[in-house]
């Protein structure tokens, strides 16, 4: 029973190869060994042997050494040679201690001498040998395992995104990682080892690091610890420490290593998100919005100050209660229903409310309730300024419209009914003058001109401003108008000066647009009369033509006339602005306004350029597209 | 020519209500060289009345020619236009419709009530002696006026 276990525990693994050639003693042999538990193979020569040892290496030579077609060396050598590493043990005769020695020399693990007792003591050497194969297979895993683990560390201190350090328990480096040089600037480890590692911490941590030191020794390890951290060149980073105690064979603290790594960047967010948190924190209670914040089922989770303010509550007394304790109403005007709603949807909900104050008037507040994670949001706003400038701005413009209405009325009805009675007036200062001229003294004659003249241009004047006021009054609806045709028009109803005056007029092709074709008519008439108006002493040349700017038409009406100060360049297209005198050139002053007007009917612009004595161009603006 | 046919001069009413007006019309009418009758009626009633020779205008001729203003006092002159191209006995009497408007409205009324001419009053002076010349050449001279009273 005994032999029986020693064999079982190895015997799996070898095949015991027994190389003999005398067949009667292998016999024997392999019989002693199997009782014993081992398996066997037999070989009679060395050919059989290579032969077997082909198949299977896993095997334990018993080796004769004098076979007939080789000696047992010979069969050691040729495995050599093969590489084949088969532990073997020679049996050798009596008195050949010689070659046992020599064998023992190429890695015999054992020689047995072929005596009587062989085939007793065989197994308990086999024995041995496996149990020797065996330790030492063991040692060979556990070498090979050390060997794998120690490059694993050295890959890894090597990889590792921090940077590791040594120091004996003084503090004074022993190894520093690649990373570790990095981090601190240095190009080579030379320049760190066996200084104290206390000199790459900024001054004001470096106590703080000789306790975390003590710390260490005392607790075995720290984690995280937050210094001040010095480079080469002095420059400062912010580096997180952690340390362990390293304790040789016996148990005794020798080393420690630590780990540290760059934590500036983080630093640096974790701060700027703490302001930004701060400054959020300072908006909302600054605000004079109130904000409050509702879990999902409208329980207060957090108000600002402006809301506490309107209510006059402390955060204490709302902050977990539900809405409908605080504002009882809010239930049956059906605001809390429409809070849960958004919960519900998660689509936002606007209204402005009107609040009854019987002290202040009425408060017009704008809520605004959105979700927020599972619960809602809501600011409020007083808008209560807000609305009443908006109402105050409303009555104002429309004031403002009727007092435009009510003037445009008065001018209308002014200069319409003041014709009557200076047509009047002007026919009959001409019948005077017509019939009397000559007749009663120089004096007379005199001032019954200045009558005529005075009511001629006041007829004018009137006629002009009751043209002005209709502009907008009596405009027509907007067609599509062919601007040649209007120009035509114009035109011909300048004949009579344009003939008087020699003037040229010039045209390029001109668009259709849309407008009030009647109005189109009277731009270009008063845009060419005033071009020729103010002509010098050659004749008057006027050149009209448009361009495609964009989404508008840009018209120009060009002349050679006397130009005028650019500072009037706005002046002319004022009411009754007129800049010659009056002797000189006729004209009410009007002309330009009036254009001025039918062009902003038309939604476009109008401006001159010009400088005096080089003639002045009118440009006008008409949008393009159908105006709405 | 109507007047030269019966040596009669020939009688226009002028239904206009500014007396600055009448009497202008009547200098520039004497500048022309026809022989004629001008009356006037100050409203739009008188000139019914006139035209219907009626209370103080029983013995009054039928006129050959009326110049019509449009704004008048009690009926205007649309109204008195009207009632002269509606009726049987008067609606031969050519309408000289002699206003301040212009406006296009007015222009296609009063052409829609069959009124004969429609005449701007000009606002100077030079140029109504020179309308009311046209008129009488017009109206007195070129044109075959028909006969009074027959219908």
């Amino acid at each position: 029973m005994k032999k029986e276990h020693v064999g079982k525990g190895v015997q799996t693994h070898y095949t015991i190869l027994v190389v003999e050639d005398d067949e009667g003693l292998n016999n024997l042999i392999k019989k002693s060994l199997q009782r014993a538990g081992f398996r066997t193979h037999g070989a009679l020569n060395g050919k059989e042997a290579l032969g077997f040892l082909m198949k299977d290496q896993n095997a334990i030579l018993l080796l004769d050494f004098m076979l007939p077609d080789m000696t047992g060396k010979q069969l050691i050598e040729v495995l050599t040679e093969r590489n084949c590493d088969i532990p073997f043990i020679m049996m050798t005769g009596q008195g050949d201690e010689k070659i046992a020695v020599e064998m023992m020399k190429l890695g015999a693990w054992d020689y047995i001498i072929k005596d009587a007792n062989l085939i007793e003591i065989l197994p308990q050497i086999i024995k041995r040998v496996v149990n020797g194969l065996v330790h030492e297979r063991k040692l060979k895993a556990a070498e090979q395992a050390l060997r794998e683990s120690e490059e694993r560390y050295k890959t890894l201190v090597k990889t590792s995104p921090d940077a590791v350090t040594a120091t004996d328990l003084e503090g004074n480096i022993s190894y520093v990682s690649e990373r570790t040089l990095e981090l601190h600037g240095f190009e080579n480890a030379k320049e760190l080892l066996g200084k104290s590692a206390f000199e790459l911490v900024a001054l004001e941590d470096r106590e703080k690091a000789a306790k975390n030191l003590a710390k260490t020794l005392d607790k075995g390890a720290i984690r995280n610890a937050e210094y001040n951290l010095l480079r080469k060149d002095g420059s400062n980073f912010i580096g997180e420490l952690s340390a362990a105690l390293v304790k040789d064979a016996e148990g005794k603290p020798n080393a420690f290593i630590a780990t540290t790594r760059d934590i500036t960047e983080r630093k640096r967010a974790e701060q700027a998100l703490n302001e930004s948190k701060e400054r959020l924190l300072r908006f909302m209670e600054s605000a004079t919005d109130i904000f409050i914040l509702f879990d999902s089922g409208l329980n207060f989770v957090d108000i600002n100050k402006a809301g506490l303010k309107t209510w006059g509550v402390n955060k204490e007394e709302v902050v977990g209660k539900n809405l409908s304790d605080v504002s009882p109403d809010l239930k049956e005007t059906g605001r809390y229903g429409q809070y849960m709603d958004v919960i519900k949807s998660g689509k936002p909900f606007f209204i402005d409310d009107t609040v009854p104050n019987p002290k202040f008037g009425n408060k017009h507040l704008a809520v605004k309730a959105f979700k927020v994670g599972d619960g809602l949001g809501v600011i409020i706003s007083d808008i209560t300024e807000h609305k009443n400038a908006e109402e105050n701005l409303k009555k104002t413009m429309q004031e403002l419209e009727r007092s435009n209405k009510d003037l445009e009325q008065f001018v209308y009805i002014a200069s319409h009914d003041l014709q009557e009675p200076l047509r009047t007036m002007s026919s009959y200062t001409k019948l005077l003058k017509k019939r009397y001229k000559g007749k009663l003294d120089s004096d007379a004659d005199e001032f019954i001109e200045f009558i005529v003249d005075g009511s001629t241009r006041m007829q004018n004047l009137i006629k002009d401003l009751l043209e002005f006021s209709r502009v907008d009054k009596k405009g027509r609806k907007f067609k599509e108008s062919e601007s040649q045709e209007a120009l035509r028009q114009a035109v011909n109803n300048l004949q009579a000066t344009i003939e008087e005056t020699s003037a040229t007029i010039t045209t390029e092709e001109l668009p259709k647009i849309f407008a009030d074709d009647v109005q189109l008519v009277r731009l270009f008439q008063n845009l060419i009369d005033n071009a020729i108006k103010f002509h010098g002493n050659v004749p008057p040349q006027v050149h009209i033509s448009a361009q495609r700017r964009e989404d508008e038409w840009i018209f120009s009406v060009r002349d050679n006339g006397l130009g005028l100060d650019p500072k009037y360049s706005d002046k002319v297209f004022t009411i009754f602005q007129k800049l010659h005198a009056g002797e000189e050139y006729r004209g009410t002053g009007i002309g330009l306004a009036i254009c001025k007007k039918i062009v902003e009917r038309h939604c476009g612009r109008i401006w001159v350029d010009s400088e005096p004595g080089k003639g002045s161009t009118f440009y006008f603006s008409i949008p393009s597209g159908a105006i709405p | 020519m109507s007047y030269a046919v019966n040596g009669k001069p020939i009688e226009i009413l002028l239904v206009e209500d500014n007396p600055a007006d009448v009497r202008l019309t009547r200098e520039a009418l004497k500048e022309g060289n026809v022989k004629k009758n001008l009356h006037v009626a100050r409203d739009g009633e008188e000139a019914l009345t006139f035209l219907g020779r009626k209370g103080d205008f029983k013995n009054v001729p039928r006129p050959d020619l009326i110049l019509l203003d449009l704004n008048l006092p009690k009926r205007n002159g649309r109204e008195v236009l009207e009632v002269i191209k509606g009726s049987e006995d008067l609606k031969r009497i050519p309408v000289v419709v002699l206003t301040v408007s212009n406006h296009e409205e007015d222009i296609q009324d009063t052409y829609n009530k069959h009124a004969n001419c429609y005449i701007t009053k000009p606002t100077d002076l030079d140029q109504f002696f020179k309308v009311a010349l046209d008129i009488e050449n017009f109206w007195l001279k070129t044109v075959s006026l028909p006969s009074n009273g027959i219908k």
